[in-house]
C-alpha cells in the first residue's frame, strides 16, 4: 500500500536524521595536525585551553583551539571535558569577551575543521572518530 | 503595582538604542575581521515593598533609587564594545555603557578604552581606561548575562561603585603549573572626578592572583589607593567636626591612604554553582570615612536551562564612631554642635544584610530571564543604602532580561 503524503515526509525526515544521530552518538577525539609536537594532554588541560584559562600546550605554545558549529557535538564535547552546558559556556565567554581577556574558539563545520587541522600545525580541534583519519589523536572524548 | 510611565518610556528608549546597536553586532565581524562588535544589555523592572524609603545602588548614591513605584531605571542598561585588530598582537578596544544617572537621565560612560599589546601568548598589556578589578566579577560588572543574579549583591558591590575605573596600565599574565592555571594581574592608574563642587583624585594600584583547577577558581587581591578629596563645604565642616570635644581625627577633605582586600572563590560544574566573596577596607587614622567589611555567599543548582539560587550578603562598618565626641559638660551650643556632628558621622553607617532567592532561565542562546526576591534588613543603628532608614525589613522584587551578542 503506498504511503500517504504526510507519512512519506515523516519517513524521509527520519531517514535524514539518522546520520546526525549516528554522529552525536559516536565518540569524539581531540585531534591536531599529523606532525603536531604535542604528545598527549589530559582533560583538565584541554578544559582550561577551551575555557581561555590558559594559552598553549606543552610543546605547542601557540596552540589555537577550534570549535564545531554542530550543537550536539559541542554539547557532548564541553559536557565531557569542561563539565558545563552550553548556556554556562556562553555566560563564561561573555565574561572574557567584554573584559578583553579572550575570544571563544572559531566555530566551523566538521569538514572545515578536518581540513584546517590538516593544514595548520598550531590548530587543535575535536572531531567524531570517523572524521579524524590522518590526524594526530591527542585525547579520546567518549 | 504602580508604574512611573515617564521612567518606563525612557528606559524603553535606552533598551531600544542598545538593541539597535546590538542588531548590527549580530554580524560581529567587519572589514575582513579587522573590526569586531559585541553588545550586551539588561532590561529590568524592580519594585520595593516599603512606601516611605528609597534604596540606592551604592554608598555613593550615584544612580536612581528603587522605590515602591515599579522602576526600569534601577537595573536597565546597555553596552557596546568595538574592537579594532591592528596587528596579530595589537588591538584597540572601546566599550561604552548607557545607563540612568542620579538625575534619571540617560548617560553614556566610557568604561573601557585601551590599546592592547600581547607580546607573548601569556602576557597581555592594556594602556588606557580599564575597569578596576576590585571584586570577583568587577571586570564584567555591567554584563548581567555573565553573572547569576539580577544584580551583584549591593552589600559588596555597592561599596566602591562610583570609583569603578582608572586610566593607566593594566597587566595580566597567565602561567600554568601542572593542572593549576594562574592569572596574575597588576594595574596602576588614576581616577578623577569633578562633579557638583567635589573633586576626587585617586591613584589605585591593584595586585590580584587567581588560581584555577578544574571547576574551582580562587582569587585574592589587594589594592592601595591614595585618595585626595577637595570640597569647600567639607573644608568648612572639618572645622566643626574637629572642634572642641572631638576625640579623633575627622577629615572629609585632603589626602588619605585606603587599603582594600578581597578574597573569593567560584565553583561551577554541570550541576552546582557556589560563589563566595569577602572584602575589607582600611584607612589610616582618619575616622570620617567608613571602613567596610562585607561578604556574600551564593549557591545555585543547574537544572537544564534553569538555575534557582540562594544568596546572602552582609555589610558592616568597622569603625563605629558612637564615642566620636566627648560628652558635653552642659546643654547649650556645645551640645548642639556635638549632636550635629554625631548625626553627620552616623550618615555613613551603611550596614545591612540581604537574603535573596532567585531563578535564572536561559531560554534562548544569548538570552537569560531572571527573577529575584530580596529581603533586606538594616542594622539597628545604621541606615543602610536607604534614605530615610526603613522601619523594618524591605522586600524588593526584580525581573530582568539579560542578553549578549
Amino acid at each position: 500500500m503506498p504511503l500517504r503524503s504526510p507519512a512519506r515526509y515523516l519517513l524521509a525526515a527520519l531517514l535524514l536524521c539518522v546520520p546526525l544521530w549516528a554522529a552525536a552518538d559516536e565518540g569524539l577525539v581531540l585531534v591536531a595536525h599529523p606532525d603536531s609536537p604535542v604528545a598527549g594532554v589530559d582533560t583538565e588541560t584541554v578544559a582550561a585551553l577551551y575555557l581561555g584559562l590558559r594559552t598553549g600546550l606543552d610543546g605547542l605554545p601557540g596552540a589555537r583551539p577550534l570549535d564545531l558549529k554542530d550543537r550536539k557535538l559541542r554539547e557532548k564535547f564541553y559536557g565531557t571535558v569542561t563539565n558545563r552546558n552550553l548556556a554556562q559556556l556562553r555566560a563564561h565567554w561573555s565574561k572574557l569577551v567584554f573584559t578583553g581577556k579572550g575570544r571563544p574558539p572559531r566555530a566551523m563545520s566538521v569538514e572545515d575543521m578536518a581540513a584546517t587541522l590538516r593544514n595548520d600545525p598550531e590548530a587543535i580541534g575535536y572531531l567524531p572518530v570517523s572524521a579524524s583519519q590522518g590526524l594526530r589523536h591527542l585525547l579520546p572524548v567518549p | 503595582m504602580k508604574f512611573n510611565r515617564k521612567q518606563c518610556v525612557r528606559a524603553r528608549i535606552l533598551v531600544l538604542c542598545g538593541s539597535l546597536l546590538s542588531a548590527h553586532a549580530a554580524a560581529e565581524d567587519y572589514l575582513d575581521g579587522r573590526v569586531t562588535v559585541n553588545a550586551y544589555g539588561t532590561f529590568g523592572v524592580a519594585i520595593a515593598s516599603d512606601s516611605d524609603t528609597e534604596m540606592y545602588r551604592s554608598i555613593s548614591r550615584n544612580g536612581p533609587p528603587l522605590t515602591k513605584d515599579a522602576t526600569t531605571s534601577f537595573d536597565t542598561r546597555a553596552g557596546l564594545q568595538i574592537e579594532g585588530h591592528l596587528h596579530e598582537q595589537v588591538d584597540v578596544v572601546w566599550q561604552g555603557l548607557l545607563s540612568r544617572n542620579l538625575e534619571d537621565n540617560t548617560a553614556l560612560d566610557t568604561k573601557w578604552a585601551y590599546l592592547r599589546l600581547r607580546p607573548f601568548e601569556w602576557l597581555d598589556v592594556k594602556l588606557g581606561r580599564y575597569l578596576l578589578p576590585l571584586y570577583q566579577i568587577s571586570d564584567q560588572l555591567y554584563v548581567g548575562y555573565a553573572h547569576p543574579w539580577v544584580r551583584p549583591p549591593l552589600e559588596v558591590y555597592g561599596i566602591t561603585e562610583k570609583v569603578d575605573h582608572a586610566d593607566g596600565i593594566s597587566v595580566r599574565a597567565l602561567w600554568a603549573h601542572g593542572d593549576v592555571n594562574y592569572e596574575f594581574g597588576f594595574t596602576w592608574g588614576q581616577y578623577r572626578d569633578d562633579h557638583d563642587g567635589t573633586k576626587v583624585v585617586t591613584d589605585p594600584r591593584t595586585f590580584s592572583v587567581m588560581a584555577s583547577k578544574g571547576n574551582l577558581s580562587v582569587r585574592g587581591m589587594v589594592a592601595h589607593a591614595p585618595v585626595d578629596i577637595e570640597n569647600s563645604f567639607f573644608t568648612t565642616l572639618n572645622g566643626v567636626l574637629n572642634g572642641p570635644g572631638a576625640t579623633k581625627k575627622y577629615d572629609l577633605t585632603g589626602e588619605d591612604d585606603v587599603w582594600y582586600y578581597n578574597l573569593g572563590f567560584v565553583y561551577e560544574d554541570a550541576d552546582w554553582l557556589a560563589m563566595a566573596e569577602a572584602l575589607q577596607t582600611d584607612l589610616s587614622d582618619n575616622h570620617a570615612i567608613s571602613e567596610n567589611r562585607a561578604y556574600s555567599v551564593t549557591l545555585g543548582r543547574h537544572l537544564g536551562d534553569w538555575m534557582p539560587y540562594l544568596a546572602y550578603s552582609h555589610h558592616e562598618i568597622i569603625n563605629d564612631e558612637s564615642d566620636a565626641f566627648a560628652p558635653p559638660p552642659f546643654n547649650g551650643p556645645p551640645f548642639f554642635i556635638g549632636a550635629t556632628r554625631q548625626a553627620f558621622i552616623n550618615q555613613r553607617l551603611y550596614g545591612q544584610q540581604t537574603t535573596s532567592l532567585g531563578v535564572r532561565w536561559d531560554f534562548h542562546p544569548g538570552y537569560a530571564l531572571k527573577f529575584q526576591a530580596d529581603t533586606t534588613r538594616v542594622h539597628d543603628d545604621d541606615q543602610g543604602l536607604f534614605s530615610p532608614k526603613p522601619r523594618g525589613n524591605v522586600r524588593t522584587y526584580t525581573m530582568v532580561l539579560d542578553w549578549v551578542w
